[in-house]
């Protein structure tokens, strides 16, 4: 235990002192959080009760998830402090700049760059990852979008936010419910039970991260608009497998719900926002996206992500962030950064050999934008 | 999200309902436990959550969605606890079943964070 607590204390002293107020925040919860560790640790060694031999389970319960914390706090929040950078700034001010356009109840998270894999947020800790180079261009950046909900889910006591966390039950509600006569009839039916097997599994998908992972496609969709649904297509053809696998039983445990799915989601999301002419472009390249896969649903996939489901999440969600206050992307909403990430995808398309310069001037642009007034 | 970031989140979900859950132990156990303890009465929610997954705020339900099939952790028997943890003083009796929940959600710590160092 006096080890954990000399390891605690050597990270502390290892927070970088000097580093610009946008990861002043980050600073403070990582000090405060080792801090609380520390106290726990203290109170495990000092508080007699601790010691009473009754209290044993409790006592090791304790110092595990002590020494949990403690591992998390290193790996990626001090680390993502050790590596801040003032090149950093830039991403930061501009989720600040998307936070004032699409009014975000919530302080903005802090962002470093420094995720090996892709966009990532730990919302306890109020931290976005984003690759290391993802500054530099703008076709991925509505990604930014989508990991700005990610923290809406965990906050707590906070009214403003209630709709759209209440939008979130209704919709497992209504999955579980779903599963569940799903089950029910495969067991009048006597079906083969392997086919009970994966319904469990995908409840538990459904569950834990699937739903999540919609709700935060669709908040992106309703935020920013078509820029969203371009980039979800352009990361589907670019690292994207077979976009209606399902798991199954010797699949590797995955973290987000089949391509198509979300992309089934996302442009009902764009339909019911007032984007049907950009709705349709897309869905027809999606198409031919998926013709070139060679993929095509099959009845597992279809009774994994039913249409009504989907659709019944659109619109979920859709009075969540409205009753959220948060402002609905429409065709003729303005903003720096709206106009930017937006325009980036039509100027990609209307010239695409030409498109890099285009985009090497505009992020400077951006850039000199998202300065002004930090 | 990665898989790390999202089993965090889940491991932080489950956390604190397990801080509560020893903090009430330990109070208990040395009888100095009150129905008034803010612990004990966040405590007596989930606990009533249990016995009714499709109720409680989302971390309740998630917890008892990852519990539902976890053979260690009877819902009705811990729902009437809850019930008991609210109102009055409690017996001994009750210490039992509580460790086993405490047990299993150690386990799932356990299981969020072996997950979040699978990296993927």
């Amino acid at each position: 235990m006096r080890q954990l607590v000399e390891r605690g204390q050597l990270l502390i002293s290892m927070i970088p002192t000097g580093l610009s107020r946008e990861f002043h925040r980050l600073e403070d919860t990582c000090r405060e959080r080792l801090g609380d560790v520390l106290d726990d640790l203290n109170k495990l060694t000092s508080d007699p009760r601790m010691l009473f031999p009754g209290n044993q389970p409790e006592r090791l319960r304790q110092f595990k998830r002590a020494i949990w914390q403690m591992d998390l706090l290193e790996t990626v929040c001090i680390s993502a402090l050790e590596r801040a950078k003032d090149s950093d700034k830039y991403l930061n001010r501009l989720v600040e700049r998307i936070r004032i356009e699409i009014a975000y109840p919530m302080l903005p998270p802090v962002v470093t760059p420094l995720s090996q894999s892709y966009f990532q947020t730990y919302p306890k800790f109020n931290l976005m990852l984003v690759p290391l180079s993802e500054g530099h261009f703008l076709l991925h950046l509505p990604d930014l979008y989508h990991e700005l909900a990610h923290p809406l889910l965990m906050v707590r006591y906070d009214r403003r936010v209630e709709p759209f966390k209440n939008a979130f039950i209704d919709v497992i509600d209504s999955v579980t419910q779903y599963i569940e006569d799903e089950l029910e009839r495969e067991k009048r039916g006597g079906g083969p039970p392997l086919l009970s097997l994966y319904l469990q599994q995908w409840l538990r998908y459904w569950m834990l991260n699937w739903t999540t992972e919609f709700f935060c496609d669709l908040f992106a969709v309703y935020t920013l608009g078509p820029a969203y649904a371009w980039s979800h297509l352009h990361l589907s053809a670019t690292r994207g497998g077979d976009p209606f696998t399902v798991p199954t039983m010797n699949s590797a445990a995955v973290t987000h719900p089949a391509d198509a799915a979300r992309m089934a989601a996302i442009l009902q999301g764009l339909q019911l926002a007032g984007f049907a002419e950009e709705a349709t472009q897309i869905d027809a390249k999606w198409a031919d996206l998926v013709a070139a896969t060679g993929a095509a649903p099959d009845a597992e996939y279809r009774r994994c992500f039913p249409r009504r489901i989907i659709d019944m999440i659109a619109e979920k969600v859709l009075i969540g962030v409205r009753e959220m206050k948060c402002r609905i992307a429409a065709p003729d909403t303005d903003g720096v950064v709206h106009r930017t990430l937006n325009g980036a995808w039509i100027e990609f398309w209307r010239e695409p050999a030409a498109y890099a310069e285009w985009e090497k001037a505009t992020v400077e642009n951006l850039r000199i934008e998202c300065a002004k007034g930090a | 999200m990665s898989q790390i970031a999202m089993y965090s989140g889940i491991y932080d979900e489950i956390r604190e309902y397990a801080e509560v859950l020893d903090r009430v132990l330990v109070d208990l156990k040395g009888g100095t436990s009150s129905p008034q303890d803010q612990n004990r009465q966040r405590l007596a929610e989930l606990l009533i959550s249990l016995a009714a997954p499709q109720a409680g705020d989302l971390s309740m339900r998630l917890i008892s969605f990852l519990l539902r099939d976890d053979t260690g952790v009877d819902p009705l028997e811990l729902s009437k606890i809850g019930e008991l943890l609210r109102a009055t003083r409690v017996e001994t009796s009750v210490i039992a079943p509580l460790e086993r929940l405490a047990q299993s959600l150690q386990r799932e710590q356990a299981v969020a964070m072996a997950r979040m160092r699978m990296r993927g």
